[in-house]
């Protein structure tokens, strides 16, 4: 394990929710940049079926002058995108969490998928049977000195996206469809027939998992709201996770760089 | 018989009510959405001419759209054997099980109501349109389309951003080849594409200059899935109007399968998710076509 579990804060459950702050110093935050968040920060994979696409396009008879212009811009990923692989390799080691894809394969797109969230996959059961469940992240960055940060709140903010999770299949649904169409071959078959098993069973039975990424003073503000407000109506077998992962003091601005660092990459800087 | 004959036998149904799916769903859930979608078509066929003594309740809804997705998941099991058919027992049980599920899936969607948001109802119409396929339903859902005009009409695509309108045209393609009025009504794709292909240079740029480099290059991934599925989209009407190219099974498959491939790494699941279903959809179209079946005959006489 190479990302660590952090120093709990303060607990600010809040009846089925649980929501904990923990601190990071900065030789935690530096073993992780190197190992764990460089394996999910840097897709390989991706990069390469990138360039496949690209070279495609000439046979559709459209230009690809434009598109082959923006995706030749190599630029390094974005502080948020370093906040989401951090937590994501928090969930990875410590909770029992399987994603699929890594949470930050080269993009994106804000826009055009209704139908998603940062991150998608399985959770470990501790039961006899081993079974597994669907697991659904949303995953903020902020450094903003506000107490909870404006990213907690809003339309597109984290608990309205995990309200959404708990309350409405829709979702859900899509990714689970989404989720089987890749299944076939994959090692996690298994896991995504236990999961979707549970879930047509009982909609329900799914664990939802939010982090909030912050480099300022650590305060329950940043969870006590959002956790109440999330117990509020939460079904039995809906379990809740909030987390606030505090790194070092004003370090958010610099998580790109130090990722490109720890890579001894030739990004350029965006 | 040949490989990718479709017929949905009693015995692969029963099959498909052992699979893991159906069985987390529950026989009681199951029963009850088979029942509530087989009153919703009866009142919709009779009108006011007949009452039928069935309430639904407030969970209905919900439970035939629950049956519809266990469903739909075995079939997804099975689309690959679907898509490249062969003598292999397991495959050729996989594809009987898409069928199966695609059957079923259809027959519970088709009784959802339609959605009024733009993309909503496109994806909801092309996803229904895909399970008819694959469930060998073409000829229900062109009565379903009629039934339907109104409600499925493409949108507007004036004040939309490009890759809305490239997405709003090939929706109106996909009408043509799903309703088949007639030869006119599939001549126009080409036009259609070609339009498209000169609106390129004027609206492309509006949708790729962002500040955000991300977010751009998620852009021009989703255009780019479009452009494939547009030559897909054009390939195919030619085909079923002229028979050529010979090959185009494999033209479709190189241009469905590089669009879920940039979706995918858009990361437009939803997206990707429609594309591998209009795949696989082409491919049953290309099947069932005139020169298809001419093909065969031909064959058989040759031989005879």
């Amino acid at each position: 394990m190479t990302m660590a579990a952090g120093t709990e804060v303060y607990n600010a459950d809040a009846g089925p929710v649980i929501a904990r702050g923990v601190s990071y110093t900065d030789a935690e935050l530096d073993v992780a940049l190197r190992s764990s968040v460089s394996h999910i920060l840097w897709d390989d994979a991706g990069t390469a079926a990138l360039e496949t696409i690209l070279t495609s396009v000439v046979t559709t008879d459209f230009s690809d002058q434009s598109v082959k212009r923006v995706l030749s811009n190599r630029a390094t990923p974005e502080n948020w995108r370093v906040g989401e692989a951090l937590a994501e390799a928090f969930l990875v080691e410590h909770r029992s969490c399987k994603f699929p894809w890594p949470s930050s394969r080269d993009l994106k797109n804000p826009s055009a998928s209704p139908a998603g969230t940062d991150l998608v996959g399985f959770q470990g059961k501790n039961t006899p049977e081993k079974s597994y469940r669907f697991a659904f992240g949303e995953v903020k960055t902020s450094e903003q000195e506000e107490w909870p940060p404006s990213v907690m709140d809003g339309r597109h903010g984290l608990k309205k996206q995990l309200e959404d999770l708990r309350d409405s299949t829709k979702v859900k649904d899509s990714l689970v469809k989404y989720l089987g169409h890749h299944a076939d071959r994959a090692d996690w078959l298994p896991h995504y027939q236990s999961a979707a098993a549970r879930y047509l069973s009982d909609p329900a039975d799914v664990s939802l998992l939010g982090v909030i990424v912050r480099d300022v003073e650590p305060k329950p503000e940043d969870l006590a709201r959002p956790a109440k407000d999330l117990a509020a109506g939460c079904p039995d077998t809906t379990s809740i996770e909030l987390r606030a992962m505090y790194l070092p003091r004003k370090t958010i601005n610099s998580l790109s760089e130090r990722a490109v660092r720890a890579r001894g990459g030739d990004y350029v800087k965006n | 018989m040949s490989k990718t004959d479709m017929i949905i036998t009693e015995d692969a149904l029963n099959r498909l009510d052992q699979h893991w799916a159906i069985l987390a769903l529950g026989n009681k859930q199951v029963a009850r959405a088979l029942d509530v979608a087989a009153v919703r078509i009866m009142r919709s066929a009779v009108g006011r001419q007949m009452t039928i003594d069935f309430d639904e309740t407030v969970t209905d809804k919900e439970t035939v759209e629950r049956a519809a997705m266990a469903y739909e998941l075995a079939a997804i099991e099975g689309l690959d054997a679907l898509l490249h058919p062969s003598d292999d027992v397991s495959r050729v049980q996989l594809r009987a099980q898409a069928q199966a599920g695609a059957f079923r899936a259809y027959s519970l969607r088709r009784t959802l109501r339609i959605p009024e948001m733009p993309e909503d109802r496109i994806f909801h119409v092309l996803h229904l349109a895909a399970l008819a396929y694959c469930g060998d339903q073409w000829a229900d859902l062109r009565r379903w389309l009629k039934d339907y005009e109104r409600e499925v009409r493409p949108p507007s695509v004036a004040d939309v951003s490009w890759d809305h309108r490239v997405l709003r045209r090939l929706y109106e393609c996909w009408l043509r080849l799903l309703r088949k009025q007639g030869w006119d009504d599939l001549d126009g794709i080409s036009e259609i594409i070609a339009g498209l292909r000169k609106d390129q240079e004027q609206y492309e740029n509006t949708v790729l200059d962002k500040s955000d480099n991300a977010a751009a290059q998620a852009e021009a991934l989703r255009l780019i899935a479009l452009y494939h599925w547009a030559k897909a989209t054009e390939l195919l009407a030619v085909y079923i109007l002229q028979g050529q190219p010979v090959g185009i099974e494999a033209e479709l498959d190189k241009h469905f399968e590089a669009g879920q491939q940039a979706a995918s790494a858009a990361q437009d699941a939803a997206f990707e998710v429609i594309l591998r279903w209009l795949h696989v959809t082409s491919r049953r179209m290309v099947a069932g076509s005139l020169w298809k079946v001419a093909q065969a005959v031909n064959s058989r006489v040759t031989r005879f």
